[in-house]
């Protein structure tokens, strides 16, 4: 196995403690492949990993910012440290706006439970080009 | 009718980046959290943190626009025009993903530049309706979701009626509660 397809399997499994986001799969890839279309979700460029997303939750900022969290920390403690993450929100899934609400609320159920109400900061954006 | 404003800060349209991922942001983690190995293993050595960035790509963000703009009463539809539809196809070409069923993004435009959005919308409304009252209400409407959803600050929403249906269709049907036209 090569450290591309380790990396990418690795990312893919870390993913599913995501819900919400779910690696973009291009359809027309040909079924009965002998290796999982998923991967093609993932791309190795040297040390910059992109992975392609859709997304099936709104509002993205929480999600990605959880993505970040569990991705991150899965390739630190295999011990690919020296990578650079990229995370592409590439779609989003029609069932996204009907679990917005319901989302929101399942957040703030969490939270109060947790014990923690949330700082009230919120995700800037900012540009990262040239 | 455009109901947008000047377009003062709005970049050249020939040096505005097309699809693909536009803006970025670092959501590496600063702090450790308790899901992480480094922190839940006491005496272990401190695993450096990897860098992340995460991007939206502008047809989700124009996905967003168009759920917003079409619950907003008196629009009947989205307008994609004849560039739209060639977007869309080409979008379900290139971009047809497996499980997904994709959220339609014809009849929006987004740019996104400087962190900012600029979106332009382009829909068909009731003709019981004030076409300006409309207009704005999907402005507040669009760019009210697009924030929300994405954390993106926009900086413009224009609006472009296509169409003004005299028999009125069912005005307001997929409305929100609560979104007033003034």
């Amino acid at each position: 196995m090569t450290r591309s397809t380790e990396l990418s399997q690795l990312l893919l499994a870390s993913l599913c403690d995501v819900p919400g986001l779910v690696p973009a799969r291009p359809a027309t890839v040909p079924s009965g492949l002998p290796w999982d279309a998923d991967l093609l979700a993932v791309e190795v460029d040297g040390d910059l990993v992109t992975m392609r997303l859709v997304a099936r939750e709104l509002p993205l900022p929480p999600l990605l910012r959880q993505a970040s969290e569990v991705l991150g920390a899965a390739l630190a403690a295999h011990g690919y440290g020296g990578v650079r993450l990229r995370l592409e929100v590439a779609d989003l899934d029609q069932a996204a706006f009907g679990r917005a609400r319901a989302g929101g609320q399942a957040r703030r159920a969490r939270r109060a439970r947790a014990g923690t109400a949330g700082d009230g900061s919120a995700t800037r954006f900012t540009s990262a080009g040239p | 009718m455009n109901a947008g404003p000047q377009r003062s800060s709005r970049p050249p349209a020939g040096v505005t980046r097309r699809i693909r991922t536009v803006v970025t942001t670092d959501t590496s983690p600063s702090t450790p959290s308790p899901g992480r190995p480094a922190s839940s293993r006491g005496a272990a050595p401190p695993v450096p943190a990897v860098p992340v960035e995460s991007g939206v790509r502008e047809v989700v963000v124009a996905a967003i626009a168009v759920h917003a703009a079409t619950a907003v009463p008196g629009v009947l539809r989205m307008e994609p025009g004849l560039s739209g539809l060639v977007t869309s196809v080409t979008r379900s070409i290139r971009q047809r993903l497996a499980g997904v069923d994709a959220a339609p993004a014809d009849g929006a435009r987004v740019e996104i530049d400087g962190g900012r959005v600029w979106l332009d919308v382009a829909v068909g409304i009731s003709g019981h309706d004030q076409a300006a009252a409309v207009g704005a209400a999907v402005q507040r409407a669009v760019a009210r979701a697009v924030e929300e959803a994405t954390g993106y600050p926009v900086a413009e929403v224009g609006v472009a009626i296509l169409h003004i249906d005299p028999a009125g269709g069912a005005a307001g049907a997929a409305g929100v509660p609560g979104e007033e036209l003034l």
